[in-house]
């Protein structure tokens, strides 16, 4: 039987999803639910007086209203990650009795009978409010009379990080050029297609919670619920079926989703929670939000000779439970896939009266790249060198991995110049030079962009996968992962059924159902598919050890002897003497010793001892239309080296979603507030999400450099395609606006501040 | 549902998926809502409040709607398709096919109203080209696929619908 | 995402709906293809007690051919104005701005007349209704009233359409020389509405103009006519530089406001941009 692995089959998870009957949380009934609707803080920085909850308790169909007074000795939303250098943790409250610190925040719950009354008596909840001087701007929080959000951070600062060394600034110092570059990585909003949706039930059966919750995390959300409500964690038990997106954001246990659970236990009932789109872009976690200083040494002949990163990174009004998680990315990715003898990085993270800020598909890798790529190409022109040219100087070589890069990391495999050639050669870069002469001749401005990247996949934690064959002889996969539309179903059961040489779609795969699966970490980090899917591979080893040895027993062989063909365990030799699945299965339930373990299942967990590094090569030609600004992406290509891969149709899918997110932040995407934190981009009439007439056909390549770190060689891929896709964009527009002597704009490169640039270039000739 | 017992509830009368339903409902009660509460038909999502996602999208007497922005009593005495109507007899419709075929989903939540969107399409333009096809998509966000595969599946159904045997 | 509570009521005529609004007064919305409406009423930024839905209304749709003018019914979808033969011909500007308002299922919902009575500084019909000399009809407890769109579009979200009168339906004059007009915009990415936008309507022949008359959208609270561009375009042929020349006069007069996405200084120069292109559209058709 051929395997599986590298095969485009189709997904296992579709059938129900393109017929209506998948599950996402919200689908999910239980007679006689309650429903919960929130009053949310109008100011972005405010004391909170009085709360008065008496008009909403009288309204129609109220079962319950609540305050922060009401939740006395509920913990806060725990931090899974805040740095050493903090000198505090404000905690992130539940519902708040103090102030508020940004806009939406939840101050005050209705649980009633029916969401259109739970949201009528929402309505009535009057909180008085004392407003506060707001800060939005984190280089003026960082100023000294700035609003102070929370006392014991004082300057709001919230905390540090540094990585590399010092010896930087002499490095810098004997450079022929140094090139210092300021870009923003815009504030951008996470908007998975499904917002947050909870049903939280009390489970008389149990006397616990049964949480169905759309989250990428669901063991450790499980956690988290039982630490909140008070319920010992054995006594709950967390689904996540169908779950909408959440590249990041849904890593998270929110206010909203902790009340919900309260509720339900405390009215033993079930409640159901899920935020409307504008409360969504109010509270969910936001991305991005850094602010870089970029200096870059380099010698006259293009060698880099030493880089510093400086990093400004917007926190929001609290520190979100992996809120820190991008700005430690930074710090071990700033050099990328270059050679630099020293280099360092540091980062201030700053509270700000905003929504919190979060992990965001990428978190960390696409602000570094950004930042890095957009420099090399500045420092191309300062050098008047081809860009390209310039890269290739630098790259580090196939022969010097692994590679330990002046910042810590050590990257496994590479062969950064041999994506960087196909590339070249597919969109023939001489040849379009050639042509960008001529078309600006005309006084057209077309212009290309490459970027070389390099990131880390599957850097934390294992995962786990157990794999249990029942009596009938099928499979089943119980994963760890939380999957949120990657294609786990498919991937796991791909990797399985190879090993146990079994029709793909025979395999059930079990994820998001902390009662099925012992335990897990969840989906982020480009970390799935090496960690989850090397565990299910071990997993697939293991129980085909042991049905092997059932099966020699049953068939009174040596072990050795029996071989594993197209689902049947044989002697060798002698086909016809083997069992099917069905038959070892079976038998193991029932015909074994008491020295033997009953049935046959297996479970592992995965980790790494290092990190596996993707990389590859974007390029980008573009053209601007110097009288309205506005940029037709006339080639979009990237050469993606994620490892083997298992599907590469899905590996396909997970490049074109991130070039997608990646355009949208380089094009269109960006949160604003105005000065006192009122949110200016509250629905989706003002916050521009990619549409189908907006994104460019991209086209990608691949090569194959397996990573000897896993058993499938595999790297990961979820985040490559948002992390290239911004500079490789950028550097395409201003490489096609250098005749108009334009150097810099800033993200998103919308028509009117491209326009922009281009007046203020005229002007300043 | 929306139960406010002050407000005259209204009399309506319409048929989801080839099914009559009759009810009794508030006049602020959206479709949506009645489609996935009422009638449990909880394929069709709600993405957004400002008719921009289109993950509610319907076809209302063979017109793509968004269901999120339509009362229920906007829809009285009309004829409704929701994404669970669209399989006949256990066949896939063509447009469902094309998108498990071409990958032409991730999370699957846009999915339903970007199937019904499609179904619209393919119901007014026959042969649709790669710009048609994006066009006629303005209405349904979708943060997974880049649109990439969407397009394909799209077209994909576009060539089995043009095929010996047309279903709808 | 969940209205307030309102009454619902469901007339069958004009006048039941008049006297509906004149019941309820403030309180009354009246309720056409909802696509303004609902958003914001699920938004709880309108809450109306009473919600008059006019889709049961006779007379309130269709478009009709009667001598010198085209009648559309205020409930006509943008769909159907996209579509229509009738409209694509004789009124091209106006089917060219239905088919690029919001989306395919937006445009099977709204409809015109809710449009122009909603008024938004950003709607593309207005503008073609501006620059092809539009009257919109309206009835009320006083009877029935005409008024040019140019005068019913006052400023942002406000018409002459008086809170008791119900918008019945848009007259546009055909006249029976060769008239050729197109409509071209540039869109917010996120909402789709007009950033800014022109509808040019040019009389004559491929020789010379006798008219022109141009709208223009995103340039202020209302829509409005180019009147320097329209004086340089009348009598004159209507040669590439002169339409460009003309095209250049359109942002004379304006004050739009700084937005999110757009600063004044830029509508006001890419409104030439797409005026041009409207102008060389209109052109093309008038001289083929």
């Amino acid at each position: 039987m051929p395997s599986y692995i590298g095969q485009s089959i189709k997904r296992n998870e579709d059938p129900r999803l393109i017929t209506g009957r998948g599950v996402f949380s919200d689908d999910v009934d239980v007679p006689g639910t309650l429903y919960a609707a929130f009053a949310r803080s109008p100011h972005g920085h405010a004391r909170i007086i009085s709360i008065d909850t008496s008009a909403a308790k009288a309204a129609p169909g109220v079962e319950a209203v609540i305050t922060g007074h009401d939740l006395q000795g509920v913990p806060p939303i725990p931090v899974g990650f805040a740095p050493p250098s903090a000198p505090a943790v404000p905690p992130n409250h539940v519902l708040p009795t103090q102030k508020v610190v940004y806009v939406g925040q939840a101050v005050a719950a209705v649980i009633a009978r029916d969401p259109y009354q739970a949201q009528d008596a929402a309505q009535l909840i009057e909180v008085e409010y004392e407003p506060l001087a707001a800060v939005v701007d984190p280089l003026m929080a960082l100023e000294p009379g700035s609003p102070q959000i929370y006392a014991e951070v004082p300057g709001n600062l919230g905390f540090t990080m540094s990585s590399g060394s010092n010896d930087v600034e002499a490095a810098l110092k004997a450079s022929d050029e140094v090139i210092t570059l300021r870009v923003v990585n815009n504030r951008v909003a996470v908007v998975p297609l499904e917002n947050r949706a909870i049903v939280a039930q009390y489970d008389a059966f149990d006397r616990g919670l049964t949480v169905t919750l759309g989250t990428q995390q669901p063991h450790g959300d499980r956690s988290a619920f039982g630490r909140i409500v008070g319920v010992p964690e054995n006594r709950v038990r967390l689904y996540a079926h169908d779950v909408g997106g959440g590249f990041g954001a849904k890593g998270n246990v929110y206010p909203e989703e902790a009340v919900t659970a309260l509720m339900a236990y405390r009215l033993r009932k079930a409640v159901r929670w899920s935020d409307s789109r504008s409360e969504n872009l109010r509270t969910m976690t936001q991305g991005r939000a850094h602010l870089t200083e970029i200096t870059l040494g380099v010698r006259r002949d293009g060698t880099f000779t030493a880089l510093d990163t400086k990093v400004v990174a917007d926190l929001g009004g609290v520190l979100a439970p992996v809120g820190a998680a991008s700005v430690g990315s930074i710090m071990t990715m700033c050099c990328g896939p270059y050679k630099f003898p020293v280099a360092r990085a540091a980062a201030r993270a700053v509270y700000t009266n905003t929504a919190p800020t979060g992990p965001y598909r990428g978190a960390g890798r696409p602000e570094a790249t950004y930042a890095l790529e957009r420099a090399v190409d500045e420092a191309a022109r300062r050098l008047n060198m081809d860009p390209v040219e310039l890269r290739k100087k630098n790259l580090i070589e196939p022969n010097q991995f692994p590679y330990t890069t002046p910042v810590g990391p050590v990257y496994d495999t590479g062969n950064y110049q041999a994506a960087l050639e196909i590339g070249l050669k597919e969109v023939d870069y001489d040849h379009f030079r050639a042509e960008q002469r001529r078309l600006r001749a005309q006084g057209r401005y077309v212009g290309i962009g490459v970027t070389t990247f390099v990131e880390p996949a599957g850097a934390l934690f294992w995962e786990f996968a157990e794999i249990r064959v029942d009596r009938s002889g099928k499979v089943t996969v119980y994963s760890g992962g939380g999957p949120t539309g990657q294609g786990h179903e498919t991937i796991l059961a791909q990797i399985a059924a190879s090993e146990l040489q079994v029709p793909v779609e025979s395999i059930e795969v079990v994820h998001g159902d902390t009662g099925a699966v012992a335990m897990g970490v969840g989906s982020f980090g480009s970390r799935s598919t090496i960690l989850g899917g090397s565990a299910t591979l071990h997993a697939a080893q293991q129980v085909r050890e042991k049905m092997r040895a059932v099966a020699a027993g049953m068939l009174e062989a040596r072990v050795d002897d029996i071989q594993l063909d197209d689902g049947r365990f044989h002697v060798a030799g002698n086909p016809a003497r083997g069992l099917d699945f069905g038959a070892i299965a079976g038998f193991s339930y029932f015909g074994v010793s008491p020295a033997q373990e009953p049935g046959i299942s297996a479970r592992e967990s995965f980790q790494m001892n290092a990190v596996a590094y993707p990389f590859g090569t974007h390029i980008c030609i573009a053209e601007v239309n110097p009288e309205n600004g506005e940029i037709t992406i006339q080639r979009y290509l990237g050469v993606d080296d994620c490892g083997t891969m298992i599907n590469p149709m899905l590996v396909a899918g997970q490049l074109h979603g991130g070039f997608a997110q990646g355009f949208g932040e380089a094009m269109m995407e960006q949160v604003l507030y105005d000065s006192d934190g009122q949110l200016l981009t509250g629905s989706l009439m003002d916050y521009a999400v990619p549409k189908a007439s907006q994104v460019p056909a991209i086209e990608f390549l691949h090569t194959v450099t397996p990573s000897p770190l896993d058993p499938l060689g595999a790297k990961g891929v979820g985040e490559a395609g948002c992390i290239a896709s911004p500079p490789t964009l950028v550097n395409a527009v201003l490489d096609a606006l250098a005749p108009l002597g334009v150097t810099h704009v800033d993200m998103p490169l919308t028509a009117p501040r491209v326009w922009a640039a281009i007046q203020a270039a005229k002007g300043g000739k | 549902m929306a139960g406010n017992n002050s407000i005259a509830p209204v009399d309506i009368r319409f048929t989801v998926n080839g099914q009559e339903h009759q009810a009794s409902v508030e006049p602020r009660l959206l479709l949506v809502h009645y489609l996935r509460e009422n009638l449990r038909l909880t394929g069709t999502h709600v993405g957004c409040d400002t008719s921009q996602c289109g993950a509610c999208t319907v076809l209302l007497n063979g017109q793509a709607v968004k269901s999120c922005t339509l009362l229920a009593v906007q829809a009285n005495g009309a004829n409704v398709t929701t994404i669970e109507g669209l399989e006949k007899d256990g066949q896939l419709s063509a447009v469902q096919e094309g998108f498990w075929e071409k990958h032409g989903l991730q999370c699957g939540f846009c999915t339903p109203g970007m199937i019904m969107a499609a179904e619209y399409l393919l119901s007014r333009n026959p042969k649709p080209t790669e710009v048609e096809i994006r066009q006629a998509l303005e209405g349904n966000l979708c943060r997974c696929t880049g649109y990439v595969n969407i397009v394909a599946a799209v077209q994909y159904a576009a060539e089995k619908m043009g095929g010996a045997h047309v279903s709808r | 995402m969940y209205p307030a509570s309102f009454a619902y009521h469901a007339p069958r005529s004009v006048e039941e709906a008049i006297a509906l609004l004149a019941e309820h007064g403030d309180e009354a919305k009246l309720l056409a293809g909802g696509h303004s409406l609902l958003p914001t009423m699920k938004l709880r930024l309108a809450q109306p007690g009473h919600l008059i839905d006019l889709a049961g209304v006779a007379g309130l749709q269709g478009i009709r051919e009667e001598g010198q003018r085209i009648v559309i019914g205020a409930l006509t979808t943008h769909d159907e104005l996209a579509s229509s033969s009738l409209i694509r011909a004789k009124l091209t500007a106006l089917a060219e701005a239905a088919a690029v308002v919001g989306d395919p299922q937006v445009r099977n919902r709204g409809t015109l007349g809710g449009s122009a009575a909603h008024a938004d500084p950003n709607a593309d019909e207005p503008v073609a209704l501006v620059a092809l000399e539009a009257v919109l009809v309206m009835v009320g407890p006083k009877g029935r009233r005409e008024v040019p769109a140019v005068q019913f579009f006052e400023d942002i979200f406000t018409t002459a359409l008086g809170a008791d009168e119900v918008l019945t339906e848009i007259v546009v004059p055909v006249t029976s020389g060769k008239l050729a007009s197109a409509y071209k915009k540039l869109p917010h990415p996120a909402s789709g509405f007009v950033v800014v936008s022109c509808a040019a309507v040019l009389e004559g022949d491929g020789q010379r103009l006798q008219a022109a008359r141009l709208g223009m959208g995103g340039l202020g609270g209302a829509p409005v006519r180019a009147a320097a561009a329209e004086a340089r375009l009348a009598g004159q042929a209507p040669s590439e530089a002169t339409l460009a020349a003309a095209a250049a006069l359109v942002s004379e007069g304006t004050d739009p406001a700084d937005d999110l996405y757009a600063s004044a200084a830029y509508k006001r120069a890419v409104a030439q941009v797409y005026a041009r292109q409207a102008l060389t559209a209109a052109a093309e058709r008038l001289r083929a």
